[in-house]
């Protein structure tokens, strides 16, 4: 029972304001702190450093009318997010995304969705060709998100 | 059209569900688990094993205080250096006995909900003032040896059962002791099993973890039939996440091995520091 580590080391991240934890689920509930820069990356580095690994992050967001479509990108925050498997919608209100990075879910269910999308972003987690037509900088981080 | 949304979206809340690398009932009071203490954390481990004997020193009981320091220096690295002090052997007076290694990489981790799998491969090595006396071969400091083997752990909810297999060689200068047909390689093996009693349901990091354990220690000689197979239930409280204190009880089942003892206590206590190594 050493989740102490993790949340000792999520406490430290500067965006980081509030940490709830549900220990049964061997789950922690982040509240980031508004106007800070949110790095997801440092989330699961910090976790893995814990000697634990990320099993999912999933991230609450807020939106107002947002327009979303397959193999889309949106920026959040200042934070580039891809839509994979999921159908065109509006959304409104609170919405909840899941990461699918090979580095926020196992390697199996990470694979599942690459298998879901042509675009090379999927596979490194940096803005390839496919996302620079798209109005994306090169080399610009891109999560990979599905609702 | 991405511009917009920027503006009126707000990112409010992040859920991490994360798995971990070690689990308490897998912190075996004999044994090691496959799985690894949290990357960049220390250790330090007391020890005190006794031995009621049954070989030269008939009767007496010995004993044996390790001091181990253990690093885990990344999420599939952990060393362990220690030394150790006795009254075993010939002196009858506490004194400094042996220095070990010990090292151990975790190399398959396969994680699921309420469970997990790990493999990792450990080397021990230890430099000892002792001659070779005895027919079980150990790496605790009885005699120079080393022992390389593999570990299997396996994770089912609140139960951890692992297996461990290797193979001690006994090195150095032990081996030039006087009697010829002596053992000096030996297949070891152990299986371990920890259940995790309380807490029935977690509310705080600073709830007391109890565990109990129950293991089977066995060993066989390879240059020489001889045999033996313990039995080592015991005891265990983790306060705070970082503090464990152990109590087991070490007993042959059965064996032809001329052994120092076939029974004897082991009592440990541990502190782990999160995050000591970390620059």
């Amino acid at each position: 029972m050493c989740a102490r580590s993790v949340y000792k080391n999520l406490e430290g991240l500067p965006f980081v304001d509030k940490i709830d934890t549900d220990l049964n689920a061997s789950s922690f509930l982040i509240s980031f702190k508004p106007q800070v820069p949110i790095d997801l990356d440092a989330l699961s580095k910090k976790v893995q450093e814990a000697g634990f690994s990320v099993a999912a992050i999933n991230l609450d967001i807020k939106v107002d009318e947002m327009k979303v479509e397959n193999d889309s990108h949106i920026t959040i925050d200042k934070n580039v997010f891809h839509f994979i498997n999921i159908k065109s919608q509006k959304l409104n209100g609170n919405i909840n995304l899941k990461l699918v990075d090979p580095a926020f879910v196992s390697i199996k269910e990470s694979k599942k969705y690459m298998g879901l999308t042509k675009m090379a972003c999927m596979k490194t987690g940096k803005a390839a060709s496919c996302c620079l037509s798209l109005g994306v900088k090169s080399d610009t981080r891109i999560f990979h998100v599905t609702i | 059209m991405r511009k917009r949304f920027q503006i009126m979206s707000l990112l409010f809340l992040g859920l991490i569900t994360f798995h971990s690398e070690v689990i308490s009932q897998e912190l075996y009071v004999f044994g090691e688990p496959a799985s690894n203490m949290p990357g960049k954390s220390l250790g330090l481990k007391y020890s005190l094993k006794t031995a009621k004997e049954i070989g030269e020193g008939l009767g007496y009981t010995s004993s044996r205080n390790m001091l181990k320091a253990q690093f885990g220096l990344s999420k599939k690295w952990m060393i362990h250096p220690s030394v150790t002090f006795s009254d075993m052997y010939a002196s009858r007076k506490m004194k400094f006995e042996s220095f070990g290694f010990y090292a151990k990489y975790r190399f398959l981790s396969i994680d699921g909900i309420h469970k997990h799998f790990r493999s990792a491969l450990f080397l021990k090595s230890v430099l000892s003032k002792n001659d070779l006396k005895y027919e079980e071969l150990t790496t605790d400091g009885d005699h120079t040896a080393i022992q390389g083997g593999l570990i299997l752990t396996q994770l089912i909810h609140k139960l951890a059962l692992s297996a461990t297999i290797g193979i001690n060689q006994v090195t150095g200068k032990s081996k030039a002791y006087a009697f010829a047909n002596f053992n000096y390689q030996s297949f070891n093996y152990s299986f371990s099993s920890g259940y995790l009693m309380l807490p029935k349901k977690y509310t705080s990091f600073n709830q007391p973890n109890f565990n109990v354990y129950c293991e089977l220690i066995g060993s066989s000689g390879l240059d020489r039939k001889v045999s033996f197979i313990d039995m080592a239930p015991a005891l265990q409280v983790i306060i705070k996440s970082n503090t464990k204190i152990n109590v087991g009880y070490r007993f042959q089942l059965s064996g032809n091995a001329y052994r120092m003892a076939n029974t004897g206590f082991l009592l440990s206590f541990e502190k782990t520091f999160l995050n000591a190594l970390k620059k």
